[in-house]
């Protein structure tokens, strides 16, 4: 997968495996909470997006067991998965990183000027 | 069964079959998580329109591959743009043969009272023109979502034009099935991603560089011909002959070089022709080729329904077995 087309839902649903193995549930809701509420995934987007990521072999099936009467099927992170996630986090850091420093300098210069 | 439980289920039904033995009850179980958390007794409209949408690219996904739909895609974009350009530089800019000339074939039949036209163009249809090279460019420059907002923007223009009847900034609008053809290619361009590789972009940019010298070499000659510009567009440009011979010569060169992708991509292309010329052939017009374009029509339209369930069958099957063996 090329770096660039890492969208922010996708950016989550592979953070929140980051953290391990889970499913379909839990990955939406962390989703929702790692982005301060930005990512409201519903489940057909979620699940599409898990089709796509296996296919792209970023995200695996990691069995299924059922639960209170409910299947649930549970994801992991594969290798891929955790290289592209560690140079999406990179890119976004020193996009940060650049941010910060055009404004301190831009604060620097409307300090000067006032 | 609860009542919620039968109405996902009804709103899964969007999904193919094969999909729905293997997932169906995986999904089911998320939603009903999350229709617990937010103490809902039924599902929403939002979750509803959801899996339809997520139901009907499933469908698409699992029956063509990504080669084929990209490959589709980027021809259909090209080709597209390409009849764009032309349509909006020949017969919709002011003062450019085309636009004028059914300027003045709308006066005879009008009257030479009503001021004709939509700005500097000749019909609001230049807003399908211009969405379709914007479209082109977002498509090519990895701007997918931008490309089918755009392209969606140019069908709903086009229908608006058509619905605009006489008024003047509808009249000298292009050919009702020109609209079609471009709305069908719009269609085919929005199931693939032209810009994924550098290799798409380039059949992109080959397919509109080739359609643009072939369009305007067939507009060039008979540029002061006295049919309407819709009409006489269609009819020249965008008719099933020239488009038939062009489509069935890159159909044999892919069928030659063994490249099933290839030629179910030309396929998908040709799609918007085939029902246009069945159309025409079930209302009786076509003129002295109509059995050539009955049969070119029916050898098309039956190459792909075989090449597409064949493929179909193939992929869902491999789909199948690798989601049990995971």
């Amino acid at each position: 997968m090329n770096i660039a087309e890492v969208r922010e839902p996708t950016f989550f649903i592979l953070l929140s495996l980051a953290g391990g193995v889970k499913h379909g549930y839990a990955i939406l809701t962390e989703s929702a909470e790692l982005s301060d509420g930005r990512v409201h995934l519903k489940v057909g987007t979620l699940y599409a997006a898990l089709d796509r990521l296996s296919a792209d072999g970023l995200v695996t099936a990691a069995g299924e067991e059922v639960v209170d009467g409910r299947n649930r099927r549970y994801f992991a992170l594969t290798d891929e998965g955790h290289a592209v996630l560690v140079a999406e986090a990179e890119r976004q850091r020193r996009n940060a990183e650049r941010a910060a420093a055009r404004l301190r300098g831009a604060a620097r210069v409307s300090g000067a000027g006032a | 069964m609860s009542g919620i439980e039968n109405r996902y289920r009804s709103a899964l039904r969007w999904y193919p079959a094969s999909w729905r033995d293997v997932n169906q009850d995986v999904v089911l179980s998320t939603l009903l998580d999350v229709a617990d958390a937010e103490g809902r007794d039924r599902p929403t409209a939002r979750e509803r329109l959801d899996l339809a949408a997520n139901g009907i690219r499933t469908s698409v996904e699992r029956g063509l591959p990504r080669s084929v739909r990209d490959r589709a895609s980027a021809l259909a974009l090209g080709i597209g743009a390409a009849f764009a350009a032309v349509y909006l530089y020949f017969f919709e800019l002011d003062g450019s043969g085309g636009g004028s000339l059914g300027g003045e074939k709308a006066e005879l039949v009008f009257g030479p009272d009503r001021d004709f036209g939509w700005g500097p163009f000749a019909s609001a249809a230049a807003v399908v023109m211009l969405a379709w090279i914007f479209a082109f460019v977002a498509g090519i420059l990895g701007g997918r979502r931008i490309m089918m907002v755009a392209l969606a923007a140019s069908v709903a223009a086009g229908v608006v034009v058509v619905a605009g009847g006489e008024a003047d900034w509808a009249v000298l609008r292009p050919a009702a099935t020109t609209l079609f053809v471009l709305a069908g290619l719009a269609a085919v361009a929005v199931i693939g991603d032209p810009g994924r590789t550098p290799r798409t972009v380039g059949w992109s940019g080959l397919s509109a560089a080739v359609s643009l010298v072939a369009i305007v070499a067939l507009v060039r000659p008979t540029f002061w011909s006295s049919l309407p510009p819709g009409r006489y567009f269609f009819e020249l440009v965008l008719h099933p002959f020239w488009v038939g011979a062009t489509l069935g010569s890159l159909l044999v060169v892919a069928a030659v070089m063994r490249r099933g992708d290839w030629c179910l991509a030309v396929l998908l292309v040709a799609l918007p022709w085939l029902l246009l010329i069945g159309w025409e052939i079930y209302l009786g017009v076509g003129g002295a080729f109509a059995p050539l374009y009955g049969v070119l029509a029916l050898i098309g339209l039956v190459a792909f329904t075989v090449t597409v369930s064949v493929t179909m069958m193939r992929r869902v099957g491999a789909a199948d077995a690798r989601i049990r063996g995971s």
